[in-house]
């Protein structure tokens, strides 16, 4: 039987005119590394923080573990461990003593915390910079002080919004494996970001939210499923003209080209060998192209083609 | 406990801004007590203010008074209005203020009790100086009363007796003061400058350091209820205050070689009432949201205007008369103010005005720092 950790209800939370959560709904069951994507601005952080507690809410009902969430219940507080998207340590304290602060404000044993605080540190991998402040930790160091200050109590849900942002490839695997990891082990994951990829690789259950309301959720699978986009096709490709690109769309499965400097996208839904079709068309009328290969569809192209926009703007 | 002992952790980023103001009031003090060697253990004769009514006028009271502006300087109090007089004893301008009755020098030919309970003397009650006034007046007029009865007539007794007087230099003891004592407030007169910029510069951006708004928010979210994280926090620099203060009077009483007297018993609760306005101002600011970084640049503000404008480097008295005006609304003025008359032999019901209007700036600032704190807090909400 499957018990639900956090239930968010109809919340909606309006900032003077804007709304930036209408009737946003959500349960998270437990021992799922549940995925919240949208794009920035959606209400992420802010979602998170009417879980917290945070902030006060117009409409709506959240509960965690079961029970009403309000800023009193600190018995609920206790179990939760969060990392924030602003990085909250303390820049006159060292790396050990950032994570026995924040450890300390939930567990009172002296040799429990001691034992827990050094779990947290080998965990993220901070054993060298034990003696070191803030400012002398790199982005990407930093993001992990940042989290073993938040799960250095070992809770029961851990809330990580955006860890890893502006972090380096090496610290940003460090991350994601170590997300898995604490899930592994029994924790209930919360994990938002703008990154289609980390959501994809590491969570199993996945919302997307855009504009404060629900746009879909499921597993990356269903959710891909869940579209008419079923191959994507690119091909690097100079001076082709609108004549090609009206035949290529004419392709049996294709419903939708774009041509933009250079590079030719092709929409598939359905259909076994598109991409030999579309190497057919290119031999047949004698152009030449660069690159060619064919992709299964994104988290992306799911958001895309729910809403008619990207999730990021192309960088 | 932790929030606690993290209070001291990040106190030790500032441990420097304290030994570094700490060594600043030491030579401060040190370049305040070269000041005043010069006067060193000389003896001098005390020259009181006395107002005086003479409603005898006769040729005993003439006699008198004439003996007193010897010794003192005498203020027609016909000129003066009674408000006027109360006013002067209580800044203590004038010691005394005295009105022969008529009749009076009657009464001595008369051979009636010849002493000071004849004459109606208002005093500053915790002033000793006041005294010294009433005994000169006893010792007068016992030996003018002992020449007359022994015959001499009224010109030669009152000759006689000024010249006894003259002669007799154990008379005026009471109304001899020894300057080095001063030693004892050239130390405490720089103490606010220490507390003051030892709280502000440490224990200040410690605190504004726990308040910002990541570190608070991320604490909100912990099991550690909001109201124990603070009072942790109050625990700590107020232990980290009594802690200044009190080594900082050890140190002013250590170089000023005196302590547990009367009258450092008065200086030293004049600084803790000035510790405890100068923590209600911590507060206030505190409040108010600040970066821990502005903390060092409001110490020397505070630090600065406090002292210049309250006679804190510069007697009161050098300071111009648009300076004093502000600097009446300073606690620091009222500190000193309070020296001044502790030095002039003031006792607790003298300065208690003064310890109650720092009292008073600490208790409206405070007030203040709080509204203006919660209006800040709404607009970040
Ligand atoms: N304190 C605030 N006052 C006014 N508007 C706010 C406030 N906080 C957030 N917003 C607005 O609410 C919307 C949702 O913001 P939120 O921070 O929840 O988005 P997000 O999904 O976390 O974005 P990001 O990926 O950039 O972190 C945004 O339009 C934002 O500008
Ligand atoms: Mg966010």
């Amino acid at each position: 039987m499957s018990e639900t950790v956090v239930e968010v209800k109809n919340l909606v939370k309006r900032y003077k005119e804007l709304i930036a959560l209408d009737n946003f709904n959500m349960k998270i069951e437990k021992g799922e590394v549940f995925g919240l994507l949208g794009p920035n601005g959606s209400g992420k952080t802010t979602t998170i923080n009417c879980i917290l507690s945070l902030l006060d809410f117009d409409n709506g009902e959240i509960d965690v573990f079961g029970e009403k969430m309000t800023s009193q219940r600190y018995d609920l507080k206790k179990r939760i461990g969060i990392v924030m998207q602003d990085v909250a340590v303390f820049e006159e304290l060292s790396v050990e003593e950032n994570i026995d602060y924040f450890c300390g404000l939930y567990i009172n044993d002296k040799n429990k915390r001691k034992q827990y605080v050094e779990e947290a540190i080998n965990f993220v991998g901070l054993e060298e910079f034990k003696k070191f402040k803030p400012k002398k930790l790199s982005g990407g160091l930093l993001r992990r002080l940042n989290i073993a200050c938040g799960i250095a109590h070992k809770p029961e849900l851990i809330i990580l919004d955006e860890p890893t942002v502006a972090v380096d490839p090496q610290s940003r695997n460090k991350i994601l494996e170590g997300i898995t990891e604490l899930n592994k082990k029994g924790a209930t994951i919360i994990y938002t970001s703008h990154y289609m990829e980390e959501v994809e690789q590491i969570c199993t259950h996945i919302l997307i939210m855009d504009k404060g309301k629900n746009v879909t959720e499921g597993s990356a699978e269903e959710l891909k499923r869940s579209i008419k986009n079923t191959e994507n096709i690119i091909v690097y490709i100079k001076n082709l003209n609108d004549e090609h690109v009206k035949a290529i769309n004419a392709i049996n499965h294709v419903y939708d080209v774009t041509y933009m400097s250079g590079r030719l996208e092709i929409k598939c839904a359905g259909g076994r060998h598109n991409i030999s079709h579309v190497i057919d068309y290119f031999a047949s009328n004698n152009l030449d192209y660069d690159r060619i290969y064919s992709e299964l569809p994104t988290l992306n192209d799911v958001f895309l083609e729910i809403t008619g926009k990207n999730l990021r703007d192309k960088e | 406990m932790t929030v606690f002992k993290a209070f001291f952790k990040v106190l030790r980023k500032y441990k420097m801004s304290l030994i570094m103001y700490l060594v600043i009031s030491l030579g401060i003090i040190y370049i305040l007590s070269s000041f005043n060697t010069k006067g060193n253990a000389s003896y001098y004769r005390v020259s009181q203010g006395i107002a005086v009514r003479d409603n005898d006028n006769s040729e005993i009271s003439k006699g008198l008074i004439e003996y007193l502006s010897t010794i003192n300087e005498i203020k027609n109090a016909e000129e003066l209005t009674d408000e006027q007089i109360t006013d002067m004893i209580y800044y203590t301008r004038i010691s005394n203020s005295l009105i022969i009755p008529a009749g009076f020098g009657e009464a001595i030919l008369n051979g009636e009790d010849a002493s000071m309970l004849k004459i109606e003397s208002t005093k500053n009650a915790g002033a000793r100086m006041g005294y010294s006034v009433e005994t000169e007046i006893d010792s007068y007029l016992n030996l003018l009363s002992g020449y007359l009865e022994g015959g001499f007539d009224m010109a030669e007794a009152e000759k006689l007796t000024m010249e006894a007087l003259a002669d007799n230099s154990s008379v005026n003891v009471i109304a001899e003061v020894k300057v080095e004592d001063d030693k004892l407030f050239t130390m405490f007169q720089m103490l606010p400058y220490g507390i003051l910029t030892m709280l502000f510069s440490a224990v200040l951006p410690v605190i504004l350091r726990f308040g910002t708004m990541l570190l608070k928010k991320r604490s909100d979210i912990s099991s550690t209820p909001a109201y124990k994280r603070q009072i942790s926090i109050a625990l700590a620099a107020g232990l980290v205050s009594v802690f200044i203060v009190i080594a900082l009077i050890a140190l002013a009483s250590v170089l000023a070689k005196e302590a547990f007297t009367g009258r450092w018993w008065l200086v030293v609760i004049n600084v803790v009432t000035l510790s405890i306005t100068v923590v209600m101002l911590l507060v206030a600011v505190s409040n108010l949201n600040m970066k821990p970084e502005v903390a060092s640049a409001f110490t020397n503000v505070v630090g600065l205007s406090f002292s210049f404008l309250g006679g804190i480097f510069v007697p009161i008295e050098f300071l111009g008369s648009g300076a004093k005006v502000i600097g009446q609304f300073l606690p620091t003025y009222w500190y000193s103010e309070a020296l001044t008359r502790i030095k002039a032999d003031g006792g607790f019901n003298d300065i208690l005005n003064c310890l109650l209007i720092q009292l008073l700036f600490g208790v409206m600032v405070m007030g203040v720092g709080l509204v203006a704190g919660r209006s800040i807090q709404k607009r970040t909400a």
